[in-house]
């Protein structure tokens, strides 16, 4: 059997024997996700890249980390890497971040490049499938998202880096999400994919 | 706080974007209320995707190389031979003092302590040898194992013995074949041991013993070889033989 026919799960398995190919495997896997995840975040290129180093040599070196019955690997992956960004970002200040969040949301062009069809072969469905709910989403919903997401922002420091009201940010995360939930749903045939 | 209240929170919880205050009152609903539990489960699920969100970027190629090559040098390293580092320097100054006829005495008390430090030692390397080989071999039959297409996996809870200890029970049908891989085992005193029980409703039936090595411990179970009257409950795994109680278990769905 080919390493590539392994689910992410056994790959996981295989790093308590330090199978470097198995490593190697979910290396070339999950590179990009997590490398695209940490710039987003970071905005920084050589960040994104320490950033992506560190984090898959932890997996490497503890994979008792990932617990399978806890949920699929891909999104543990996820969590790990927006977390580990995230806590970056607020390790080289808070007030740098808050200044550099409104323009470059503003400047953003919306997530997901469907028009480019380089862009369009090389993202998985998922990628696609997540890209044209947030797409769905009214910009204003998405933008509090993704400040909270991708910048770790409260919802009370987003309301004031956005000059608009407590309550107003509250129900754009709450509708925003709600939205972008039952589109995933909807796309996954009735549920979340796990 | 009431069900509906929480719901307003729990998507803004899923982000990490309430106020501490705010986390802290809904965490405490959700550990008495089940289906807020499970909404903010699925929110956290929509969370994690919005990391798809992100326009595709793709690091240097020169970053693979650099990840392989620093795993690969992190890998498990076999233990220097301490022993002869740490002897032969002493053993060389304390030669020069052996001009004077005094010094002869205390060198040769000196050699004989070393000579017994170094055996002391030997037994300790032999017994990690061992132990390594032990779980080396272990390690061979559990990667077959483990490309069983019908492995099943359990968690092992650990128990009082060593409550940091953690573990996966595996388990071929096919093969009659089960396996545990146990992590964080505290290191054995001389004559202890691991023991692997089979629990079924008629008795435990002991399975084997293993050793661990560097916290480290393997053991796969041939069930062709046990004489079970019945189908297992639970797998468990105790500290031999002062039964301080059960250091992992595996408790089998039926």
């Amino acid at each position: 059997m080919s390493y590539l026919e392994l689910r992410d799960e056994e790959l996981m398995e295989r790093l308590f024997y330090k199978d470097l190919k198995a490593f190697e495997t979910i290396y070339d896997r999950y590179c990009n996700m997590v490398y695209s995840t940490a710039l987003r975040i970071v905005n920084d290129n050589g960040l994104a890249e320490d950033l992506t180093q560190e984090i898959f040599l932890r997996i490497w070196r503890q994979p008792e980390l990932y617990v399978a019955e806890r949920g699929r690997f891909m999104s543990w992956l996820i969590s790990v890497s927006r977390n580990r960004a995230v806590d970056e970002i607020r390790k080289r200040g808070r007030r740098q971040r808050l200044e550099f969040t409104v323009a470059d949301e503003q400047n953003r062009a919306p997530a997901g490049d469907a028009d480019d069809p380089l862009r369009m072969a090389q993202l998985s469905d998922e990628r696609v499938r997540v890209q044209r709910a947030l797409k769905g989403l009214p910009a204003e919903q998405r933008q509090a998202l993704e400040l909270a997401y991708f910048h770790g922002l409260t919802q009370r420091e987003i309301a004031a880096v956005l000059g608009q009201p407590l309550g107003t940010v509250k129900t754009r995360i709450r509708l925003g999400m709600q939205k972008l939930r039952m589109q995933l749903k909807e796309q996954a045939g009735g549920q979340l994919s796990r | 706080m009431e069900c509906s209240e929480a719901r307003e929170l729990i998507d803004a919880y899923a982000l990490g974007a309430l106020d501490k205050g705010e986390a802290k009152a809904l965490l405490k609903h959700l550990e008495s209320c089940l289906s807020c539990w499970q909404e903010l489960k699925e929110a956290e699920e929509a969370r994690n995707l919005l990391a798809l969100g992100a326009p595709a970027a793709f690091p240097g190629p020169a970053l693979k190389t650099r990840v392989l090559q620093e795993a690969a040098s992190a890998k498990v390293k076999p233990k220097p031979f301490s022993a002869l580092g740490k002897a032969l320097p002493r053993a060389t100054a304390v030669a020069g003092l052996a001009v004077s006829l005094a010094a002869v005495f205390s060198l040769a008390f000196f050699f004989k302590s070393e000579v017994d430090d170094l055996n002391a030692e030997n037994d300790v390397l032999q017994q990690e040898v061992t132990s390594a080989s032990a779980v080396l071999q272990e390690q061979q039959q559990m990667l077959t194992l483990l490309a069983e297409p019908d492995l099943q996996r359990t968690v092992m809870t650990s128990g009082t013995a060593q409550p940091e200890a953690t573990g996966m029970y595996f388990y071929s049908k096919s093969r009659e074949w089960g396996a545990i891989s146990c992590n964080k085992l505290d290191r054995l005193s001389p004559g202890q041991t691991y023991r692997v029980w089979v629990v079924t409703p008629t008795g435990w039936v002991s399975a084997g013993d293993f050793r661990s090595w560097r916290g480290i411990g393997q053991y796969t179970i041939d069930f062709r070889k046990l004489d079970l009257r019945a189908a297992p409950t639970a797998i468990i795994v105790t500290l031999e033989p002062d039964s301080r109680g059960e250091v992992l278990v595996a408790r089998l769905s039926q």
